[in-house]
C-alpha cells in the first residue's frame, strides 16, 4: 500500500441470545437446547474499493424502494427500520421473495452477492428506514 | 418443556479505512465519513416453545435417539461438536426438511477458510447471503411462504462447518 492508498472495510457482528421460561409469566433463562450465547464477528471477505454511503429517514410504503441494484458490485448491506411499522425485505428483486422482516428497532447486516437486487417495502401502512451499502 | 421461547438478537456495523501515514509502515484507521461511527439495531423475536424437532440448534445430534444410532454408542470414537460439516454440494444440505413457517435464523460459519454461501428460496434459489469465516447472520422470517426447508447453505469451496438455529413460528 502507498502513500495516501486507502482500504474500506466493513467489520461487523451478529449476536443472538435464544431464551426460554418454564412457565407463563415466569422469568426467561438461556434456552437449555442451545446452551449458550451466539456471536458471529468478521470483516468482508470481498475487497471493499470505495467508501458507503448512510441514507437516513427513507420512506417505505407498500410500493417497494431499491437498496442495492442487481449487478452494482454490492458486497454488504445493512438496513434497519427506524420507524413503527415492520418491514420486509427482498434480496432477489421487487417480485422477488420478501422472506426478511423488520421491526422497529431492528437490523439485518450481511455480506451479499453481487448479484442480489434488495428491495424493501412494508406490507402495509408506511416507515422509514436508515440503510447503508458498500461495494 | 418450555413454556415460551424467545430469541433476544442484536447487530453492529463498523465500517472503517485505514490509510497509509508518510512514515513506513504506519497506518491509520478511523469511521468512514459517512456514517462517521457504528451503526446497529436489536430486536426480540418470539418462536414455538414447541419445535419442529431436536435439530432446530445445532448444538442437537441429529442421531440423538437411541433407536437412530447405527453402531453402539460406546465404540464411536466422536462426540457430536454442534457444527455441520458443509461442502460446495448444496442438494441434501438443507438445515431441514421441516415446512413450518421459519421464525427465526442464525447461521454462524465456524471454518477457517471459506465462505458459507446460504440461499433463502431453495436449493435451487439465489446464494445471496455471504457468510465469512467466522462471521454470522440472523433474520426473522416475514412471510408464511417462507419455511424451515426454504433454506439452504452450501461452501464456496472446498468445505467449511456451520452451527446454527433455525426456528419456526406459528402465524
Amino acid at each position: 500500500m502507498a502513500e495516501g492508498d486507502k482500504t474500506y472495510k466493513v467489520r461487523y457482528k451478529n449476536h443472538c441470545t435464544p431464551q426460554e421460561r418454564l412457565v407463563a409469566s415466569g422469568r426467561y433463562y438461556l434456552d437449555s437446547d442451545c446452551g449458550r450465547k451466539l456471536t458471529g464477528v468478521a470483516d468482508t471477505s470481498a475487497t471493499l474499493t470505495a467508501a458507503g454511503t448512510l441514507t437516513t429517514g427513507a420512506v417505505i410504503s407498500t410500493s417497494t424502494l431499491e437498496i442495492v441494484t442487481a449487478g452494482s458490485n454490492a458486497d454488504f448491506v445493512y438496513i434497519k427500520n427506524t420507524g413503527s411499522v415492520d418491514a420486509i425485505i427482498s434480496l432477489n428483486g421487487t417480485s422477488g421473495n420478501y422472506y426478511i422482516l423488520l421491526s422497529e428497532g431492528e437490523a439485518f447486516a450481511s455480506e451479499i452477492h453481487v448479484d442480489a437486487n434488495v428491495f424493501v417495502k412494508t406490507a402495509s401502512g408506511t416507515s422509514t428506514i436508515e440503510h447503508f451499502s458498500e461495494t | 418443556m418450555p413454556n415460551a421461547r424467545r430469541i433476544i438478537f442484536s447487530t453492529y456495523v463498523v465500517p472503517t479505512f485505514s490509510i497509509e501515514r508518510e512514515e513506513t509502515s504506519v497506518t491509520s484507521t478511523e469511521f468512514q465519513t459517512s456514517p462517521a461511527g457504528t451503526l446497529g439495531g436489536k430486536g426480540s423475536a418470539s418462536i414455538d416453545a414447541t419445535q419442529w424437532g431436536d435439530g432446530w440448534v445445532s448444538f442437537s445430534h441429529h442421531k440423538g435417539y437411541w433407536e437412530d444410532q447405527g453402531d453402539v454408542w460406546e465404540l464411536q470414537g466422536e462426540t457430536w461438536s454442534g457444527e455441520l460439516s458443509i461442502t460446495t454440494t448444496a442438494t441434501h444440505q438443507d438445515l431441514t426438511d421441516d415446512g413450518s413457517d421459519l421464525g427465526f435464523l442464525y447461521i454462524k460459519n465456524t471454518g477457517t477458510d471459506n465462505n458459507c454461501l446460504v440461499s433463502l428460496n431453495g436449493v435451487s434459489g439465489n446464494y445471496y447471503i455471504i457468510i465469512p469465516p467466522n462471521g454470522s447472520v440472523h433474520l426473522r422470517g416475514g412471510s408464511t411462504s417462507f419455511n424451515c426447508n426454504s433454506v439452504f447453505v452450501k461452501s464456496n469451496t472446498d468445505t467449511t462447518t456451520i452451527e446454527f438455529i433455525i426456528a419456526q413460528i406459528t402465524p
